[in-house]
């Protein structure tokens, strides 16, 4: 037994070294985002020094800092319309998600109905956006209701087979084991594939997040009463590119925003993922 | 205590069938400690499932205490190769899954299990997450995930086939040790000769597929045993005897693993 108590010394220093990566997760990210904040600057500044020397009409370019005073200046404007772009995006990703999971673990349970479904889902991916957005026009107005369904349509594949991937991911040899013990059906989705599939899951989401702002966008840019897609359009015919461009830095930071905060739901939700991570790489 | 009858299982691959087992009989008595070798492939794996009661057979029957088990769980524990701790669940929290499954409350089968974590050489790891212990450790976790569960026979399938040799080892020497204060009925898969004689009562030698007992091999040396007694020549005797037993077959299944 005297081997036992080394082992055990070894494996909290183990414990230890994974706690030190974690606080040093926090610095890394500051040391990751750093580059890409000087990125943007640098960016920033070359934009504003090139329309400086050569004084281009301010309808096809204008500088970064007048789309920022804009910013400032219309910042009424701007969150009157930014409001309903934010609702859409969330109300359709929270959709999406319900509709998602609701149809994968019903193709988990089912393997019949999963028959059925994967080839509509896969049909469902070949038809562009671009023409579902009029349609929905069309046939719902120009209200909230259809741009839940752009954005649905448009995320639903990404978070549909990450869970069904997630689910998946478990093997054979774990399903013998849980029956060994007697779990039902239900019990080893719950207490494996569910939690299994959560990795997966925020891959998913991370990739429906940008995708879901973006096709709120183009939603509105169809058809709105509201919305910064609308109103980036009737910008662009008036030929104020700066308030174009205040609107294409917002919805930039809004995705970004919303990036972090799947990120920080991912931390939340799998604390162990990091620690597989640090123990995966010794 | 537990009789396997006459088991067989045919396993059908893109319709061709595949004979895997062909009349299996084996005995365990209560608090024996029994292992099983055998070529790979041979469908030891197999047999285990359908002792666990995972697999149906398709003749022959599995009784335990003197009960018809054949297709259901109730009677063995089975400990899988794979460590197979969930990673998102704490060293604790994955020892008490079938305890859970069974329908007991998470505070009262955390507490059910704490004693055992001395026991195993693990205390102080109930805490972390499995990625956060050594293959050794992991390896005790999941014996302790399978024997809280309180079942008459524990079913090990080579638990310690992944181990490097020095892990491997230390890991032998704690499982003799700790069987030797617990006296569980255990049925051990193993490729490991000396494993096999080291730890067991008796030891089945299986042939390749169709796979039938080929040899029962009674390990006659004293308890309680002590790592000195692999060195003994009664000892070395018995590994002779089964790597012989083991050989036979293994020329003619040469490079089938
Ligand atoms: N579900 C299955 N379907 C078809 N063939 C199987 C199945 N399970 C196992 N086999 C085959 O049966 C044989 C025995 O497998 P297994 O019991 O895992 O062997 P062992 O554990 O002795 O290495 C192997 O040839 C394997 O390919
Ligand atoms: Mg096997």
């Amino acid at each position: 037994m005297k081997n036992n108590k080394t082992s055990v010394r070894c494996d909290s220093v183990r414990s230890l070294n994974v706690s030190a990566s974690k606080k040093g997760g926090l610095q890394q990210a500051v040391r990751n985002g750093a580059p890409a904040v000087l990125g943007i600057l640098f960016v920033f500044v070359i934009w504003e020094v090139a329309v400086n020397v050569t004084h281009v009409s301010v309808d096809v370019l204008p500088s970064p800092t007048r789309v920022f005073r804009m910013l400032l200046v219309n910042r009424d404007k701007f969150w009157m319309h930014l409001i309903p772009t934010l609702q859409e995006t969330l109300i359709g990703l929270g959709a999406t998600i319900l509709v998602a999971v609701f149809i994968s673990v019903l193709c988990d349970f089912l393997p019949t109905v999963r028959k059925f479904v994967y080839p509509i889902l896969v049909v469902s991916q070949t038809v562009p956006v671009i023409v579902i957005a009029p349609l929905m026009v069309i046939w719902f107005g120009y209200g909230l209701f259809p741009k839940i369904i752009v954005i649905v349509l448009v995320t639903f594949f990404s978070i549909a087979v990450a869970l069904t991937d997630g689910f998946d991911s478990t093997e054979p040899e774990t399903v013998n084991l849980l029956r060994s013990m007697g779990a039902t059906k239900w019990q080893q989705f719950y207490y494996v594939r569910l939690p299994a599939s959560l990795p997966s899951f925020f891959t998913g989401l991370r990739i429906a997040i940008t995708w879901s702002v973006t096709a709120a966008i183009f939603g509105e840019y169809v058809g709105a009463e509201r919305g910064l897609g609308i109103f980036m359009q009737i910008c662009k015919n008036d030929f104020r590119t700066d308030l174009v461009l205040g609107s294409v830095i917002i919805i930039s930071a809004v995705s970004l925003i919303l990036f972090g905060v799947v990120a920080i739901l991912r931390r939340l939700f799998i604390p162990w993922a990091a620690v597989a991570k640090a123990g995966a790489k010794k | 205590m537990l009789e396997v009858k006459q088991i067989s299982k045919v396993f059908h691959k893109n319709g061709v069938p595949f004979e895997a087992l062909r009349d299996v009989n084996l005995e365990v008595h209560e608090r024996e400690f029994v292992s099983i070798i055998g070529p790979s492939g041979c469908g030891k794996s197999t047999l285990f499932n359908i002792i666990a009661g995972i697999l149906p057979p398709d003749g022959g029957s599995v009784m335990v205490q003197g009960k018809d088990v054949t297709g259901k769980t109730e009677a063995c524990a089975l400990m899988p190769q794979k460590d197979l701790l969930f990673p998102w669940r704490k060293v604790a929290d994955n020892t008490i899954l079938a305890l859970q499954i069974a329908g007991m409350k998470k505070k009262e089968a955390r507490e059910k299990v704490e004693p055992y974590f001395s026991i195993f050489g693990i205390d102080g790891t109930q805490e972390l997450y499995p990625a956060q212990l050594s293959g050794g450790m992991r390896q005790r976790a999941s014996l302790l995930r399978t024997v809280v569960q309180d079942r008459p026979v524990l079913l090990l399938d080579e638990p310690f086939g992944a181990l490097d040799s020095m892990t491997r080892t230390e890991l032998q020497d704690w499982l003799l040790d700790i069987w030797q204060k617990q006296k569980w009925t255990v049925i051990l898969v193993t490729h490991d000769i000396k494993e096999a004689v080291y730890l067991s009562d008796r030891v089945y030698v299986m042939t390749p597929s169709p796979s039938r007992v080929q040899e029962v091999i009674s390990i006659d040396l004293p308890r309680p045993r002590t790592p000195e007694i692999t060195m003994t020549t009664e000892f070395v005797k018995y590994e002779a005897r089964l790597k012989h037993a083991f050989g036979k077959k293994e020329s003619s299944e040469e490079g089938n693993t």
